[in-house]
């Protein structure tokens, strides 16, 4: 698959948009993307709009990735609901896909999605929106954008996948006694941010106040513990009457851990994903990094080096990719997970028949 | 590693007795424990002959779990089919099954920390199963209980039907009163008819006259079959009536026969123009019933002058209809129970005991007023309470 990488949405129309082919579009945010400019173009347009994109060895605020696709994309419209009915998704064996990264409903659509794939299927992806934090209509088809949606994207590759974050123990465990959906609202049974905050403040040493509560939790992550020893990050993105808003369900009484992060040890965890991802039978076409937009604001200019440390891995191959709002990887070997604060590499290998 | 399992284990006992409705809680504890212990699919089977589960999450059950023996007696056991590892859970009379892929070096520890779980889910199954048997008691019992107010309201109807029977006989008597005199007079007219033509004397003029007084005693026999009739109909909706309405309408069937009985009736109908929605008949016949029982008072005592006095007044938005007569009274000890079923103090005049009973609930459940009895100096007051507004009554 080939993929470039355009400043703006005129430029990618004016080089392909009277050729007959189907392109994935990665849109940046502050891309001046309207829907319309794309609906009428020979060129079927699938694709979604994330905070930042990746190319190469860069990453932007602006701009489009297009990669030229060999099937077409199956749009799904209500996540709450999904119907998977009239697609081909049983046969899918490698699979890229993007859901609406603020909805409700990311948690139910995994569940649905693992029961219809293929019991071998790979996939990977991550959550479309705006770091404004207001859902959106993100995803789109050549025919509409809309919001509350999935893209599922089947790939003529075999895919291996590496999931990493570096996020590091800090205290715990603590027990989340009350929660709903995405809200943690008691920890150990005391209001959630109260418990939080004394931790978080004490490592820091700074104090919460109205304004700066993303500023100090983008660095202070809380893990959920799983069987194998996992840890599912959760991003606490707001606080309200005592509650922790997050990305992504916390099921009631799961056992958390608030983390930390040291810069050099997620720089390393993009690298590890990367070396779990590449195989050594595997002959490499392409890799996609997915990576949450909240490790940027924790890295800032050491991101780069992040997405470096993978560069240096696979070398000449193309990569690309996206900073999303939670990201998805899943080997059919268990249910699908919504992480936050993860780095997830998808490498694309040709088959080798 | 102790703390990860310790950790799960919490998850999964947390997930446990959460609901009382089975489907629900099993629901928790097999979406809890398939994605805890990273199963790929979960599944409960609410018996040992279920063909499909009542519950299931995740991938296909792709083998037939039939030709797998299920043992009750262990708290869990572990069989293979190619990669995957089937984890089963029995319970008293079903079974939770999960499937694993790829999880050969662990799975007999998650199998046996689901294991230890099995009392519990067992006991949280028999709560369940407790309480759904408690809810079809009473349903069950909310069914009866609605059939046997079924039942009373058909008696009620039917106590209605009989009072009305029972006061029948009564009613013929005062036909025969209100039809005597017409007939009588029609009887004279005809006589005398007769003798004019057999004295020749036959005059047409005459006869005119004479069959115009024919014709206004026909009119008058005919309105007291009206009367009669309307008050045997069955009120099924209430009825915009006036107050005088009510009264002409008792009077028009009662008045001769108290006449007869050399009563005095003496009316002060103050609202006589006020006009409300009432079943119609059914009040007429409690006011009936009342009168009834002051002319049966009357025949038991010598009373010197005879009075019933009826007098309407509106209070408080209600309609107040006192019926007083001077009959002396009703002994204290039997007033408290008058207003009950089959009580009577006439059984020698074959009294049902039905009809102050049945007075009673047309009033009140009926009409949604009350009825109250009290003796006076001289005899016995009834008060009948009727709302003017509110066509919903409260039943107890």
């Amino acid at each position: 698959m080939k993929s470039y990488y355009f400043a703006t949405i005129n430029e990618f129309i004016d080089k392909f948009g009277d050729k007959e082919c189907i392109y994935l579009l990665l849109i940046a945010e502050n891309c001046q993307f309207s829907h319309t400019k794309i609906a009428s173009l020979k060129a079927k347009c699938y694709g979604a709009i994330f905070p930042e994109i990746i190319y190469e060895k860069e990453h932007f605020k602006n701009g489009i990735v297009v990669t030229e696709l060999e099937l077409e994309p199956i749009l799904i419209y209500n996540i709450e609901a999904p119907n998977f009915s009239n697609t081909n998704i049983a046969d899918i064996k490698s699979m890229l896909v993007f859901v609406d990264g603020l909805s409700a409903y990311i948690d139910s659509f995994l569940f649905s999605l693992f029961e219809s794939i293929d019991e071998d299927c790979v996939l990977f992806g991550g959550g479309a929106g705006k770091l404004t934090l207001k859902q959106e209509k993100v995803i789109f088809s050549p025919n509409e954008i809309v919001q509350d949606a999935a893209l599922m994207i089947a790939l003529p590759y075999s895919v291996n996948v590496g999931v990493n974050h570096g996020w590091e123990f800090l205290k715990g465990p603590f027990v989340a006694t009350s929660t709903d959906k995405n809200i943690l609202k008691k920890i150990d049974y005391e209001d959630a941010f109260d418990v939080y905050k004394a931790v978080v403040e004490k490592d820091s040493g700074v104090v919460f106040d109205n304004k700066n509560f993303f500023e100090i939790s983008k660095s202070y992550p809380l893990g959920i513990v799983t069987m194998e020893g996992e840890v599912i990050v959760r991003d606490p993105i707001l606080t309200k009457d005592g509650e922790l808003i997050l990305v992504g369900v916390m099921p009631q009484n799961s056992v958390i851990n608030i983390l930390k992060g040291e810069k050099s040890n997620l720089i390393e965890a993009a690298s590890h994903a990367t070396d779990s991802a590449i195989k050594s039978d595997c002959d490499l076409d392409m890799v996609f990094m997915i990576d949450c937009i909240s490790r940027v604001l924790f890295l800032e200019d050491a991101f780069k080096e992040e997405i470096g440390s993978i560069k240096k891995k696979i070398g000449s191959v193309s990569l690309v990719g996206a900073l999303t709002l939670g990201e998805i990887a899943n080997n059919s070997k268990e249910y699908i997970d919504f992480y936050n604060k993860t780095c997830v590499v998808g490498a694309l290998c040709s088959f080798n028949n | 590693m102790l703390f990860q399992q310790l950790t799960i284990s919490y998850e999964c006992l947390s997930s446990i007795g959460n609901s009382l409705e089975i489907e629900s809680m099993m629901s928790e504890i097999i979406i809890t424990f398939s994605r805890k212990t990273g199963a790929v699919s979960g599944s409960y089977f609410s018996n040992y002959n279920a063909l499909s589960p009542l519950i299931h999450i995740g991938k296909k059950i792709f083998f037939d779990i039939s030709e797998h023996i299920l043992d009750r007696n262990l708290d869990h056991y572990i069989f293979y089919e190619n990669d995957k590892q089937i984890v089963v859970l029995p319970f008293k009379s079903s079974y939770a099954l999960f499937i694993y892929k790829n999880k050969e070096s662990t799975i007999k520890k998650f199998a046996s920390m689901l294991g230890n779980f099995q009392h519990k889910i067992n006991l949280s199954i028999s709560a369940c199963e407790g309480v759904k048997d408690l809810e079809n008691l009473n349903e069950e019992l909310e069914h009866r209980v609605k059939k046997s107010i079924e039942q009373i309201r058909d008696n009620e109807k039917l106590l209605i039907a009989q009072s009305k029977q029972a006061i029948m006989g009564e009613m013929i008597e005062m036909i025969a009163h209100q039809w005597r005199q017409p007939i009588t007079t029609i009887g004279m007219i005809s006589n005398n008819i007769l003798f004019d033509i057999a004295l020749d004397e036959f005059d047409g003029e005459k006869i005119t006259h004479e069959l115009n007084k024919v014709n206004i005693q026909v009119s008058h026999l005919s309105k007291t079959i009206d009367d009669f009739r309307d008050f045997f109909k069955e009120s099924k909706e209430r009825e915009n009536v006036k107050v005088s309405e009510l009264i002409d309408g008792a009077m028009s069937i009662v008045d001769k026969h108290l006449e007869k009985q050399q009563i005095e009736l003496i009316i002060h109908n103050e609202v006589a123009d006020l006009e409300f929605m009432t079943f119609k008949n059914e009040l007429i016949q409690v006011i009936l019933n009342i009168l009834g029982n002051s002319k049966d008072a009357f025949e038991n005592r010598k009373i010197q002058k005879k009075q019933i006095t009826i007098s309407t007044e509106l209070i408080d938005e209600k309609l107040s209809i006192k019926i007083r007569d001077n009959a002396g009274g009703i002994e204290n000890s039997v007033l408290p129970k008058i207003f009950e079923p089959y009580f009577s103090t006439k059984k020698e005049k074959n009294g049902t005991g039905l009809g102050l009973y049945m007075s009673m609930i047309i009033v009140s459940e009926h009409l949604c007023g009350n009825i109250e009895v009290e003796n006076s100096d001289d005899g016995v007051e009834f008060k009948i309470l009727v709302p003017l507004k509110g066509v919903k009554c409260e039943k107890s």
